[in-house]
């Protein structure tokens, strides 16, 4: 720094034009979430099979499965636009964790059920990459339409705000996936869907963080 | 029968004037009374919403005033002077490019807390790549340089070939050089500074260095 602290504020103070602050991070969440949820129902139903997924609705874990999915996809979007917000507290952070667990936890319910049923077999690693396609393809312009809206603000934690836009954009991908998959998971399956929501909130951690920067 | 329509006592302009500026005074003077009797925290988030409007004075206050709450934070993190002033005016910096992230009716102590600490983080984080690059040299190797090399005909050279090398340079690498290597500037404010995007700037600097290397090693180091 080659300026003195005073001369800095007057330089500041005269460079100053009036501007608007950014709406809540509540309402910002909202103006993003109700577009992409509306698109993703519209998507659902028009190529998907919405019939299987209520006739389905019945089976408590899939049902579970299914909103704890969609809830950590919504928990984790409010969560990266207050985190994105300096001053607020980390522990939004944890705002997804609850129904994440409950994702996971149903997912593993479903597969022990399934190896139940159908014993354990020759699986193919790559059986379900049709999952793990759609959850890129579905889920990248979530999340660059997160980070479209995030850059505005300043983020003081960069990896927690990255990291929580990537989750949410795969886990509500993986749930718009309920509806173009058999119901019912078997281990690949799930292992697939963790790995793509894994590789999506690992690349929005690493290029959404450079892009972001470190302002 | 017509009824004559009656609006009240008439008053006349002059009278009108003289009541209006006598509400002003009582309204200056509660406002006033009201300023006197506000805490810090209050004071500042009426500070920062004028600074959003862009009202200088205030603007100039709460940046003076944060400065003294900033230096508080930043001695958690570093204890050498200068750094600190460093985080300080890194801090400043942020606040003016994020102010429109200030919700008004909240605290304002918690928003710049966080820009304070993350400033005072980064700062770490240099002071840590910067020691990462450094070699400590023993004292024996130090005293063993003979003189000709210290000598100040010898910087003096040594000078002249980088300013050479520097003005063979193409604008745009010598200007990255000059604004990251030189005036130290991060790359948003070099990138504010010369209107080139972050990435052409980044580029600019890697040829740059490439070319110096050539140059001041003659091609042995490159």
């Amino acid at each position: 720094m080659h300026e003195t602290t005073s001369a800095l504020i007057e330089r500041l103070t005269s460079q100053a034009v009036p501007i608007k602050p950014l709406l809540s991070p509540w309402l910002r969440a909202a103006a993003l979430l109700v577009p992409v949820l509306g698109l993703m129902t519209a998507i659902a139903l028009a190529s998907g099979n919405p019939t299987r997924v209520t006739d389905h609705l019945s089976d408590p874990v899939f049902t579970l499965a299914l909103a704890g999915s969609l809830l950590t996809g919504i928990f984790a979007f409010v969560a990266a636009f207050m985190l994105s917000v300096p001053g607020r507290t980390e522990s939004w952070g944890w705002l997804p964790a609850a129904p994440a667990v409950i994702w996971l936890t149903a997912s593993t319910v479903q597969c022990y059920r399934h190896v139940e049923e159908y014993g354990i077999h020759d699986y193919s690693p790559f059986a379900s990459a049709d999952c793990f396609v759609f959850i890129l393809m579905a889920g990248t312009p979530i999340a660059v339409a997160t980070h479209f809206l995030l850059r505005r603000a300043l983020s003081t934690n960069l990896t927690g705000v990255t990291s929580l836009a990537g989750l949410a954009a795969a886990t509500l991908a993986a749930a718009m996936l309920a509806f173009f998959h058999p119901a019912g998971t078997d281990p690949v399956d799930f292992i697939t869907h963790v790995v793509a929501v894994s590789a999506l909130v690992l690349y929005m951690t690493t290029f959404g963080r450079n892009a972001l920067g470190s302002d | 029968m017509t009824a004559a329509l009656h609006f009240g006592p008439a008053i006349d302009v002059p009278s009108f004037m003289v009541i209006i500026r006598h509400l002003r005074l009582v309204l200056d003077a509660g406002f006033a009374v009201a300023e006197l009797n506000e805490t810090q925290s209050q004071r500042w988030q009426r500070l920062m919403i004028a600074a959003q409007a862009a009202e200088p004075r205030a603007y100039a206050e709460l940046l003076r005033e944060s400065s003294s709450f900033i230096r508080v934070i930043a001695r958690r993190y570093h204890s050498d002077a200068g750094t600190i002033e460093d985080v300080v005016q890194e801090t400043l910096i942020s606040i003016h490019r994020v102010r429109q992230t200030y919700e008004p009716g909240r605290a304002v102590e918690p928003w710049i807390a966080a820009i304070a600490k993350a400033r005072a983080i980064d700062a770490l984080r240099a002071r840590l790549r910067r020691l990462k690059m450094e070699t400590p040299v023993a004292a024996e190797v130090l005293a063993n340089i003979p003189d000709t090399m210290r000598s100040s005909e010898n910087t003096l050279a040594a000078n002249t070939s980088i300013a050479e090398a520097m003005a063979a340079l193409p604008p745009a690498q010598r200007a990255a050089v000059r604004l990251l290597k030189i005036e130290e500037l991060s790359l948003r404010e070099a990138s504010e500074t010369s209107g080139q995007s972050i990435s052409a700037l980044k580029s600019a600097l890697h040829r740059a260095m490439l070319s110096l290397r050539l140059v001041l090693t003659g091609g042995r180091d490159a």
